[in-house]
């Protein structure tokens, strides 16, 4: 790869009054929009590797029949908290601040609006991550109601103790902050962008952050009115033995329960665009169809949210069918859009192309399956089912996941400034494309065979036993996998191999600065190059290539 | 083209018919009201976007605060402040606290009109050289004037800043907080909760 | 039982269609892979970045396709009467009319036609028994006494929320005699996992002998 050799030594600022501007401090209170993105990935990574541990832990209990590695309740807190992190602590925060870091930088702008309200809004959420964890160290244990906290089981009544109390307050804390950030990075896209940078010219990246961070902004209001009604219910058990609140509570929960999925998954199928547009080493296929799609998903997205309750009889099924169906027509728009770009480029493999690649037929698994649950007839049997655990899986962890990952490895060097290893890049990969395959497929399988969701354990009997331990061995290959990572980072970072400005060839105008790049993301000597298309770069290189063609 | 408050404004627009497609399948008031809300939220949104964009605030930030540690401190007080709701109120009054601690340090961290952060980043900046996790950061510095004639100077001239809360007002918000933790420390010292 | 039959029409659509799907775009993509290395290019296979009518055409095939799926949809959903499973007016033996009531964590079964109530621990060996008619229609009144719980019978794809104050009702048919598992599908709390109960279908001589005896003789 590009490793940088000979730059000039820079000019080194004199003596800052205040504290080193590298120190805890100066990262800890900072308004630079990169650091406060790094901080919320860097999180959101801790805040998946404790996921995962507890998913294993969960995995290891259903390996084999009646093993009691956990009692139940113990095992009730474990997937409530896998759950709860990774929706409210992982993969949201994780797709929000992947925005934060990038959009500036792709706009052409020098931070993000409101670089302290952002700031802000970061430590609410860490707090709020903090706060839900802690439920672990008190006398009754972390919140075991489920990450979607169902009233009357949520209650005081039938689930005493302060873990659910600390569940509330950190998914009010992180579901403020996530808002927050939200609204500060749709301002900076929306109102903030360089001369040239027309809505149009957006890459396809930044209008997936658009598209999703308008949800955040429908939807997550009413997350904070449902655990509010959640914390009126604590105080006062009784509200939740009128009906009109139980059913109430899973409108307005659903309300933001859906639409969070799609925030979940647009910005990481946006930077999956941006690595299969990359290594295709073409121009992205269907630009304005693909926005429109995206738009158009978004907000269908937010009509759907009844068809987690079919089985309630206290939902319009057909209409939440109709919407859920449609949802079709934008994700086929988008799949023949990245299929396109395939079929019309010149491919290369690095690792976050493998992982881009492999999220194209496991995500297609978990969206089929979405439109089956999406069929009221079906989802009578399929509803809390480990098919819908299946279902779901596929959707995040196959999907939204792999398409973290191709995140991670493709703007890694952009923002450390170090390229990760592509050999343990590809044994991470390879891990996880079996490992996730394994794990999750089996569980369609036990679905249609009545295994219910969230038991701890199950009877030899049952018949469930070889797809359990499939799954298993599988999560413990994802386990494997996550280590191989977690060496490749520290790998880079500890014996770098330097990355210059653009490493991958890149389309946007994040590769026309230095890597990392400097405070206020360009300068005179890397400065904003002319935009006239959602591809900068790729223009420019096009124009010289002519120009050298010309001449020869 | 100006598509910004147009996308905002479309996207609520379309979430509205959706909601009234509702109707014709007779759901119950409560989710087809959420739904009304939540498109008036992201109206809403749309039309704060609108106006900042009327009033000229579109384009590259120029005007730069220089830290952040009072939303630090708001966002550990507000997170104390919730909590609370686990272990009993007078949590929340030192939550109150914070804030009070963040007001204060809010004051002077965005950079007079006029000034920029150190080190000078914006148009003739120096770069991030050698690539290294190491940010020579917009979060410490002192403010440099600008020369006149500089680029950093966007066309907007930028808002006064707020006034000041009065006195009285101030004095008030005190004795409140002084009486309740108060409260506070007694309730504490006597068992009670 | 009209949940199995639907559901199993739904997805002998479902299923091929899935499939058919999966294995286009599996296909396009490897074929791509194989085909599109930087080592076999020398130039990009096309270099537009969009066709409108191509993919216009397309949009109108996937609205072709989602109107298909909604009708489906709308039509299996209407044989089950919106999740309820038949009609009211499909019911026409009152003798099999059942009020359950789920708490934490067992089921209560109460006959309407005679005093006949089955209940259990819900541990092993004390699951409660339901007993019902062959091949005659079966109404079950759900209602919860504390938290929501889930009434699904896995073998005859059917699932109903069982909520505190509110009543829903099922109506099936079981056609064959014999005994199945129910189980709670909705988490309740820590024993979740043992709430189950089982079905029992037996001919209609021996059901009315069953209500008679008030619950003992079957």
């Amino acid at each position: 790869m590009t490793a940088t050799a000979d730059r000039p030594a820079p000019v080194e600022p004199v003596a800052s009054p205040g504290g080193e501007p590298g120190s805890i401090v100066g990262w800890l209170a900072s308004t630079d929009h990169k650091r406060i993105g790094l901080l919320t990935l860097g999180t959101a990574l801790v805040m998946m590797v404790v996921a995962g541990g507890l998913a294993l832990t969960i995995r290891t209990q259903l390996a084999q029949p009646q093993l009691h590695v956990l009692t139940n309740d113990r095992y009730d807190q474990f997937f409530t908290i896998h759950g709860s992190l990774m929706i409210y602590m992982v993969m949201t925060p994780f797709a929000i601040g992947m925005g934060l870091y990038l959009v500036p930088l792709q706009i052409g702008a020098p931070n993000v609006a409101a670089p302290r309200t952002t700031m802000f809004s970061f430590w609410l959420y860490v707090t709020g991550a903090v706060v839900m964890l802690s439920g672990f160290f008190t006398d009754s244990g972390a919140a075991d109601h489920g990450w979607y906290a169902y009233p009357p089981l949520a209650t005081g009544r039938f689930t005493p103790g302060q873990g659910v109390d600390l569940w509330i307050v950190g998914v009010a804390l992180t579901g403020l902050g996530m808002l927050i950030m939200a609204g500060t990075v749709l301002w900076t896209a929306l109102l903030k962008r360089a001369p040239g940078v027309t809505m149009l010219r957006l890459p396809v990246f930044s209008w997936s952050v658009v598209a999703s961070n308008l949800m955040v902004i429908g939807a997550f209001p009413s997350l904070l009115a449902a655990v509010g009604i959640l914390a009126i219910g604590r105080v006062r058990p009784d509200l939740f033995t009128h009906n009109a609140w139980n059913i109430g509570y899973q409108d307005v929960f659903w309300f933001f329960g859906h639409p969070v999925v799609y925030v979940m998954f647009f910005p990481y199928v946006g930077a999956i665009a941006e690595v299969i547009a990359t290594f295709a080493g073409r121009k992205f296929f269907g630009y304005k169809f693909f926005v429109v799609s995206q738009l158009l998903f978004a907000a269908l997205s937010m009509s759907v949210w009844g068809h987690h309750m079919f089985t309630t009889g206290q939902s319009s099924n057909y209409y939440f069918s109709l919407t859920s169906i449609a949802l079709v027509i934008p994700a086929g728009i988008e799949y023949f859009d990245l299929l396109a770009t395939l079929v019309g480029g010149r491919l290369r493999f690095p690792t976050a192309m493998l992982f881009g690649l492999a999220f194209i037929p496991q995500f297609l698994i978990g969206g089929l399956t979405g439109i089956m649950a999406g069929t009221p007839a079906l989802d009578y049997q399929i509803q809390d089912s480990y098919f819908l655990v299946a279902h779901w899986h596929y959707t995040l962890a196959a999907g939204s996941l792999f398409g973290l990952f191709a995140a991670v490895y493709f703007w890694f060097p952009k923002a450390t400034g170090r390229m990760l290893r592509e050999g343990l890049g590809k044994a991470h990969f390879w891990l996880w494309f079996v490992g996730t395959n394994l794990t999750f497929l089996p569980m369609f399988w036990l679905g249609f065979h009545g295994m219910p969701r969230r038991i701890p354990t199950y009877l030899p009997a049952d018949g469930f036993t070889t797809e359990n331990l499939i799954s298993s061995i599988g999560a413990a290959l994802l386990g494997l996998g996550a280590m191989v990572f977690i060496v490749n980072v520290a790998e880079s970072l500890g014996r770098p191999r330097y990355a210059g400005a653009d490493p991958w060839q890149g389309h946007t105008l994040e590769w026309a600065t230095s890597s990392p790049p400097p405070t206020f993301n360009f300068s005179a000597r890397y400065p904003i190059p002319p935009v006239h298309s959602y591809a900068p770069l790729l223009d420019l290189r096009r124009e010289r290539e002519q120009v050298r063609s010309a001449v020869e | 083209m100006k598509l910004s408050h147009g996308v905002v404004g479309a996207w609520a627009a379309s979430n509205l018919v959706l909601a009234l497609v509702h109707l014709a399948f007779r759901p119950r008031p409560l989710p087809f009201f959420i739904y009304i809300g939540g498109s008036a939220v992201v109206a809403g949104f749309g039309l704060a976007v609108l106006l900042a964009m009327r009033a000229g605030h579109d384009g590259p930030q120029r005007r730069q605060p220089r830290r952040a540690s009072a939303a630090v401190v708001a966002a550990l007080g507000a997170a104390m402040g919730l909590t609370g709701f686990a272990y009993g109120w007078w949590l929340s009054v030192l939550g109150v606290y914070l804030l009070g601690v963040a007001a204060w340090r809010v004051r002077g961290e965005r950079l007079r009109p006029g000034a920029r952060p150190w080190p000078v980043a914006l148009g003739d900046a120096q770069p991030a050289d050698r690539p290294a996790l190491v940010y020579h950061g917009s979060s410490i510095g002192t403010a440099v004037p600008v020369p006149a004639d500089h680029p950093a100077h966007g066309p907007p001239p930028p808002a006064p800043p707020a006034p000041e809360p009065s006195a009285t007002v101030r004095r008030g918000i005190l004795l409140v907080l002084l009486v309740s933790a108060a409260r506070a420390i007694v309730n504490v010292l006597k068992g009670r909760r | 039982m009209p949940f199995r039959n639907v559901f199993d029409e739904a997805l002998s659509v479902w299923a091929p269609i899935a499939a058919a799907v999966f294995f286009v775009v599996s296909v396009v993509l490897l074929g791509a892979i194989a085909l599109n290395r930087v080592k076999r290019r020398e130039k990009l296979p096309f270099e537009a970045s969009k066709n409108t009518p191509v993919e216009l055409g397309y949009v109108v095939v996937l609205g072709i396709i989602v109107g298909g799926l909604v009708f489906g949809s709308f039509l299996w959903n209407s044989r089950l009467h919106n999740g309820v499973g038949l009609a009211q007016a499909q019911v026409t033996t009152p003798a099999a009319r059942i009020n359950v009531t789920a708490y934490r964590w067992c089921w209560d079964f109460n006959y309407q036609a005679a005093p006949v109530h089955v209940t259990g621990q819900c541990t092993v060996g004390d699951f409660p028994t339901v007993v019902v008619p062959a091949g005659q229609p079966v109404e079950f009144n759900l209602t919860s006494d504390d938290v929501i719980h889930a009434f699904w019978l896995p073998d005859f794809a059917v699932k109903r929320d069982v909520m505190p104050d509110h009543v829903n009702t099922l109506r099936l048919v079981f056609p064959h005699e014999g005994r199945w598992r129910g189980r709670c599908s909705e988490f309740c709390g820590t024993h979740h996992v043992t709430m189950d109960f089982f079905v029992r279908v037996v001919s209609p001589e021996q059901y009315q002998q069953f209500l008679h005896s008030g619950g003992t003789a079957v």
